[in-house]
C-alpha cells in the first residue's frame, strides 16, 4: 500500500470515529510526508501551524500512530509531528524567503503556473509581490482621486523624482493599494532590472520579528535597504510598534540616501497617525501627501461599469447608476454588490435590470435604508459637532448651530431618498427652500473651505460604512 | 498552550451530508448554485460570505462544501467560532497556504483588536496566495461589530448571500428526502409531530433525523411518534435539540 493510500485510509477511520467539527478542524488540514533518506522509514504528520500541531499531537497523536501501525501492519512505524506543508502552495515559499534568497524569475513564474487555484486576475509576481491586474489602465479616474492618480503616474514615470516619499492617504476601500501596485507595475515594466518590492505593513513587521528570531536581521535590513523602490501599504499599522518604527526609520533614511523611491499608503494624513514617532511623521510629509476621497456618484458609476467589464459583463448605464446610487461607502462594497448582482443573473439566467438588482441586493438596500435615516444623520451630525440634537432642530440661527444644520440637510439630501419638503419637515417643519439653500451653501463651502470638506468626508464615512 | 473548549455535537461526517442532499427549493436555489461555482475553478467566487439566521443550514452547507473540496483532494482548514473559544490567534497562522479556508460564525468572533487584525492578515494573505475563503455569519457583513475598518471593507467585497429560512412545506420536503435517502419510513404523522414538538430549524431537524436513524437501529424499532418521544426524552439537555 502506498503512503498516500495508507494515510488516506487512516483519515477515513478518523472521519468515521470523530465528529464533523473535530475531523474538519484538526484532521482534514493534516498531511503526511515521508522523511527521505532515513532508515527505517520515517514519516511526518504535517500541520499548518503550531496551534493545530500541538492540539493534534496531544489529543490524536497516539490514536493516529496506532491506526497507521495497524493499517500498515508495521509496529515499528516511525512517526513524528511537525509544522509544514506539502501541497502546491508550499513551493512558493513565504515572501521573505522569496525576497531574500530566491531572485530567480523563471522559478517564480514556474511556481505561479503550478498553482492549482491561481486566480489569473490577481496573480502576484512573487519577486515584487505586485498584483499584475492593478494597473493605471484598470484604475477608474474621478474627481475624488485625480490628483493622487496624476502624482502616481508622475512617480511611476520618472524613477527618481522630487515626490519622495509619495504618501497616498484616504479611507478604506478607495483604491490606495490599487494605485500603489499600478506605480510598481509601471516602474517594473519600464525598468525590469530594478528591484521593487511591495509589502503590507503588517507583513513587514512580522517578517522583521521572524528575522530577529532566526538571527537573519542583517539579511532583512540588507534586502530592504538595497531596493530601488519600496512600496509599503497601510502604514498606520506601524502605530505603537516602536522597534518596527525604528527599523522603518533607518530603512527610509537609507533608501532616500541612495535615491530610491518610497511609496506609502495610510488611512490618514501623516501628522494624524497616533502612536507613530514624530520623526517618521515628519519624514512621511517630506514628499507629496495626496488624498483619495470617497468616489462621487459619477466615479462610482464608472467603477461599476469597469469592474463589470473586467468580470466579462456589459452593464447598461441605468443599472450601473442604480447600484452606484445605493452603494456609496467604498469601492470594495461596490465590488461586493456587483459580484452578487452578476452571480444572481448568472445563476437564474435573468437579464441584469433594476428589478434583478433590487432582488439580489434587497438585504443591502434594507440595511442602507435603515442605517441612513434622517434621524440617524441628525444624531451623528449633532454628536460630531458636539451640539444638542434639540438645538439642531431648533430655530436658533447662530453659526455654530446653523452650519451643522445645513450639513445635516445636505447629507440627508445626498444619502436618503427623502424629498426637499420631507427633509424640511424633519428639521422642525422648515420650508423646502431652506433645505435647498442649505444644500447649495454646503456645496459651495466644500469647494474652498477645507474644514467643511473634511467635516463632510468624516460624516459621510461615519454614516455609510 | 491555550486550549479551545469544545462542545461537539454528536454528529458524524455523514455520507448523506452533501450539497446534492441539501434542500433545493426556490429559497435555496441561488445559494446552491453559487456554492457549486465556489467549488469549481470559476474565477467569480473566490471569497464567499454566507449569512442567515440560526438553524437555516449554514453549518450543513459549510460541511458539505468542505467535503466536496476534500473529495477533490484539496487541502482545507476549518475554524469554527460556534463552539470553539480559541484563546490564541495563532490558530490562523499559515492557513493561507491551504487551498480553502472555512471560518464559521464570524459573528461570534472575539471582539478584540488582535483577533480582527489576525483575520485581516489572513484575508490579505489568502487573497495574495489565491486561496479561497468561505465565511459564515448570522449577520450580514455590514451589521457585524467590527472595529477595524480595513477588515470590514474587505468582508464587504466578498460575494455575499443570505441563506433564508425555508417554509414549513420546504422543511417537510427536506425531511422526507433525507429520510428516503436513509431508507427510513417517516410518515406524515411523525413529520408533523417532529415539526410541532422539536426545534423548527432545518439543521436541528436534519440532525434529529440522523439521531432517529441511529436510535431506531439501536432499539430495533421503526420510526414512530413514540420512538421520537423516547429519543427526545433521552436527549434532554442536549445542545442540538
Amino acid at each position: 500500500m502506498s503512503e498516500i493510500l495508507f494515510w488516506s485510509e487512516c483519515k477515513k477511520t478518523l472521519e468515521r470515529d470523530l465528529t464533523i467539527e473535530e475531523y474538519s478542524t484538526w484532521i482534514a488540514p493534516l498531511k503526511l510526508k515521508e522523511n527521505l533518506g532515513i532508515t527505517p522509514r520515517s514519516y511526518s504528520v504535517l500541520a499548518p501551524n503550531n496551534f493545530i500541531l500541538e492540539w493534534v499531537e496531544e489529543n490524536y497523536g497516539p490514536s493516529i500512530k496506532d491506526r497507521l501501525r495497524a493499517i500498515t501492519n508495521n509496529n515499528e512505524l516511525n512517526l513524528n509531528f511537525e509544522v509544514g506543508q506539502v501541497n502546491s502552495k508550499d513551493e512558493e515559499k513565504d515572501a521573505l524567503n522569496v525576497q531574500i534568497k530566491a531572485q530567480n524569475v523563471n522559478k517564480a513564474n514556474q511556481q505561479g503556473a503550478n498553482k492549482k487555484t491561481t486566480s489569473l486576475s490577481y496573480k502576484k509576481d512573487l519577486q515584487t509581490n505586485l498584483i499584475a491586474a492593478f494597473t493605471f489602465d484598470s484604475f477608474v479616474e474621478g474627481k475624488s482621486n485625480h490628483i493622487a492618480l496624476a502624482a502616481s503616474k508622475q512617480v511611476a514615470g520618472g524613477f527618481k523624482n522630487s515626490y519622495n516619499p509619495l504618501f497616498i492617504y484616504g479611507g478604506v476601500g478607495l483604491g490606495k493599494t490599487h494605485l500603489m501596485h499600478a506605480i510598481g507595475n509601471l516602474m517594473k515594466q519600464k525598468n525590469p532590472e530594478k528591484k521593487i518590492s511591495y509589502i503590507h505593513s503588517e507583513k513587514f513587521v512580522s517578517d522583521m520579528v521572524r528575522s530577529l528570531q532566526l538571527g537573519a536581521i542583517s539579511e532583512f535590513k540588507q534586502h530592504y535597504r538595497s531596493l530601488d523602490a519600496l512600496l509599503i501599504d497601510d502604514i498606520q499599522f506601524f502605530a505603537r510598534k516602536e522597534q518596527s518604527q525604528e527599523e522603518l526609520f533607518h530603512t527610509f533614511n537609507s533608501l532616500l540616501e541612495i535615491g530610491s523611491q518610497m511609496i506609502l499608503t495610510c488611512d490618514r494624513y501623516p501628522k494624524e497617525i497616533n502612536g507613530l514617532e514624530d520623526r517618521l511623521k515628519s519624514r512621511f510629509g517630506w514628499g507629496l501627501p495626496v488624498v483619495i476621497d470617497p468616489p462621487e456618484l459619477e466615479t462610482r458609476v464608472a467603477i461599476i461599469l469597469s469592474k463589470a467589464e473586467e468580470m466579462g459583463y456589459k452593464l447598461d448605464d441605468e443599472s450601473a447608476f442604480f447600484i452606484a446610487q445605493k452603494v456609496r461607502s467604498n469601492v470594495r462594497e461596490l465590488e461586493g454588490a456587483l459580484k452578487r448582482v452578476i452571480a444572481t443573473s448568472n445563476f437564474t439566467g435573468r437579464k441584469i435590470d433594476i428589478a434583478l438588482i433590487k432582488d439580489s441586493l434587497k438585504d443591502l438596500l434594507a440595511i442602507q435604508a435603515r442605517q441612513v435615516s434622517v434621524d440617524n444623520i441628525q444624531r451623528t451630525v449633532a454628536e460630531y459637532y458636539n451640539i444638542k440634537l434639540s438645538d439642531l432642530l431648533s430655530k436658533r440661527r447662530s453659526r455654530s448651530i446653523a452650519r451643522p444644520r445645513q450639513m445635516s440637510m445636505f447629507l440627508a439630501k445626498e444619502l436618503t431618498n427623502y424629498s426637499l419638503p420631507e427633509i424640511g419637515e424633519s428639521f422642525g417643519g422648515r420650508d423646502h427652500t431652506t433645505v435647498l439653500h442649505a444644500c447649495k451653501r454646503i456645496k459651495e463651502l466644500r469647494d474652498f473651505n477645507n474644514e467643511i470638506e473634511e467635516d463632510y468626508r468624516n460624516l459621510f464615512r461615519a454614516l455609510t460604512i | 498552550m491555550n486550549r479551545p473548549k469544545q462542545l461537539h455535537l454528536d454528529v458524524k461526517l455523514d455520507e448523506a451530508i452533501s450539497l446534492e442532499n441539501f434542500i433545493d427549493c426556490p429559497s435555496t436555489e441561488i445559494i446552491l448554485q453559487a456554492l457549486r461555482d465556489f467549488i469549481s475553478e470559476s474565477k467569480m467566487t473566490r471569497t464567499f460570505f454566507l449569512w442567515g439566521k440560526e438553524g437555516t443550514g449554514k453549518n450543513y452547507l459549510l460541511h458539505s462544501t468542505n467535503k466536496k473540496f476534500l473529495e477533490n483532494n484539496l487541502h482545507t482548514a476549518f475554524i469554527s467560532f460556534t463552539n470553539n473559544f480559541f484563546e490564541d490567534t495563532s490558530i490562523f497562522e499559515g492557513l493561507e497556504k491551504m487551498d480553502v479556508v472555512f471560518i464559521e460564525a464570524i459573528d461570534q468572533f472575539p471582539s478584540d483588536n488582535k483577533w480582527e487584525l489576525a483575520l485581516f492578515n489572513l484575508i490579505n494573505a489568502c487573497f495574495a496566495k489565491g486561496s479561497k475563503l468561505l465565511i459564515t455569519s448570522k449577520l450580514p457583513a455590514k451589521d457585524l461589530e467590527v472595529k477595524l475598518p480595513d477588515l470590514k471593507s474587505r468582508l464587504l467585497a466578498f460575494l455575499a448571500f443570505e441563506l433564508p429560512e425555508i417554509t414549513d412545506e420546504e422543511k417537510i420536503r427536506a425531511l422526507k428526502e433525507s429520510a428516503n435517502r436513509k431508507g427510513l419510513t417517516f410518515d406524515e404523522k411523525v413529520q408533523s409531530y417532529v415539526l410541532n414538538h422539536t426545534s423548527r430549524s432545518l439543521s436541528d431537524l436534519l440532525k434529529l433525523l440522523v439521531d432517529l436513524d441511529t436510535f431506531s437501529l439501536e432499539r430495533k424499532r421503526k420510526i414512530s411518534i413514540s420512538l421520537v418521544k423516547d429519543l427526545l426524552a433521552n436527549k434532554e439537555g442536549s445542545p442540538s435539540i
